[in-house]
């Protein structure tokens, strides 16, 4: 059931799913309108914004959407540095997850600066004041 | 088709829940940790076989875990078949922002897909015997129903396949598919060409065939990766890839079609002699790599 937002509707569960499949099918059949080169970063970006599209509403301003993309964009640098000096064997298991999950909390704090806190909540499905948490167990790394 | 399910269990600490699939005849892929209990949280229809194809090696999908995605990447990857995902699982978004939702290693993604996507059918484990799955209470749909596509003879070549691909897993089988020297694993490539001749031309198959087409099918594959090679340094576009690699397996079937005849050409490729097989489309081809 469609839901409405200050923003719009938002996209369904269904919808959103469908919307992402279809998104990986349109580049695994080479069908996206993009260079081989760029096309990760096109995908996750569309992928972002699929996200919105979902938890936020369809209307979501495109400035207030550009900026949570800005700072998506600029942790990617940081969670790179991080894998590669985990892949490097210069950050142990149990210090990698723990900065992963240091990580996520700083671009959510990076989201806040952009969002309310209930459009935060809202856009990683969290209760009022709790943190998001990444699945990662250290002794699985 | 079978059908493959999302599962979501409470970690430990719960606050995150971990994912893991199943196909409804009980078969499991664990996606690096527990594959019992929790609850369904997504299902969907699609080929247990596919899945299969795409889990491997060892239910990782190729991931690697905590580096370019966890758990909901995986169950993600494995129930592309069925075009569902484990969104509805708790920190399901903490990791799609991380990782996105199929990994951050899109491009090897798509490689996976292209190379599990001649794979159809189901898997034996997810085939329920009707007894079994009365047993496990699954309704009809669910499993007991399903019709398998292709006979046992292509179950048969799928299985030896598999147990082809499974011999990563060994150290010593890993260590040498690490040192490759090209991109191309021509041995296990042979191998399969062997259990694929085996299985489309009986026991009539010579082992001096084997070893012909084995030898102009690493021929093609070279001269693919040389063009892979120039592809990635610029010097030719999309399209003209596509008309050389077209070429080289026009070549390469005339020459197949010389070494084991006309019966049994057409019998292997399921083509007439002179047939032209253009298995590269130069449109698409140029653009994919603009």
């Amino acid at each position: 059931m469609t839901t409405m937002s200050n923003y719009g509707p938002c996209l369904t569960s269904e919808e959103y799913q469908r919307a992402v499949v279809a998104l990986y099918r349109r580049a695994a059949e080479g069908r996206m309108p993009v260079a081989l080169g760029d096309i990760e970063q096109a995908i996750k970006d569309a992928e972002f914004n699929l996200q919105i599209d979902h938890k936020l509403g369809r209307d979501f301003p495109a400035e207030r959407r550009q900026a949570l993309l800005a700072a998506k964009h600029r942790a990617e640098t940081g969670r790179l540095r991080l894998v590669r000096g985990f892949v490097r064997k210069l950050i142990r298991k149990r210090q990698f997850a723990g900065a992963m999950q240091l990580w996520l909390e700083q671009l959510t704090e990076e989201f806040a600066k952009v969002l309310s806190p209930e459009e935060l909540d809202a856009l990683m499905e969290l209760k009022p004041g709790e943190k998001p948490v990444l699945p990662i167990e250290a002794d699985k790394l | 088709m079978a059908a493959l399910r999302g599962h979501a269990i409470s970690t430990l600490w719960g606050l995150a829940d971990h994912t893991y699939v199943t196909c409804a005849a009980g078969y499991a892929w664990p996606c690096w940790g527990r594959s019992a209990g929790g609850s369904i949280i997504c299902s969907g229809t699609g080929s247990s076989a596919k899945a299969n194809c795409i889990s491997w090696p060892k239910s990782t999908a190729g991931l690697v875990y905590g580096v370019t995605g966890v758990c909901h990447q995986t169950a993600n990857r494995i129930l592309w078949p069925a075009g569902v995902t484990v969104h509805r699982a708790k920190g399901y978004w903490a990791s799609v922002l991380a990782y996105g939702v199929y990994g951050t290693d899109t491009v090897a993604w798509l490689a996976r897909l292209a190379a599990c996507s001649g794979t159809s059918g189901e898997i034996p484990e997810c085939v329920p015997r009707a007894a079994g799955a009365a047993k496990r209470g699954l309704k009809a749909g669910e499993g007991e129903t399903v019709k398998l596509p292709g006979d046992a003879k292509d179950r048969a070549l799928v299985r030896s396949i598999g147990a082809l691909y499974q011999k990563g897993v060994t150290p010593q089988e890993h260590k040498r598919r690490l040192t490759l020297k090209s991109a191309v694993d021509f041995k296990t490539l042979a191998g399969e060409t062997k259990l694929v001749m085996q299985s489309n031309l009986g026991k009539t198959v010579k082992a001096a065939q084997i070893k012909d087409i084995q030898a102009i099918q690493m021929e093609l594959f070279s001269m693919k990766d040389a063009l892979g090679q120039r592809l990635h340094a610029g010097s030719i576009g999309g399209e003209e890839l596509a008309m050389k690699v077209n070429a080289a397996v026009n070549k390469a079937l005339k020459s197949c079609l010389k070494s084991l005849g006309k019966e049994a050409y057409s019998k292997m490729f399921e083509l007439e002699p002179g047939e032209e097989m253009n298995v590269v489309d130069p449109k698409i081809a140029a653009q994919v790599h603009q």
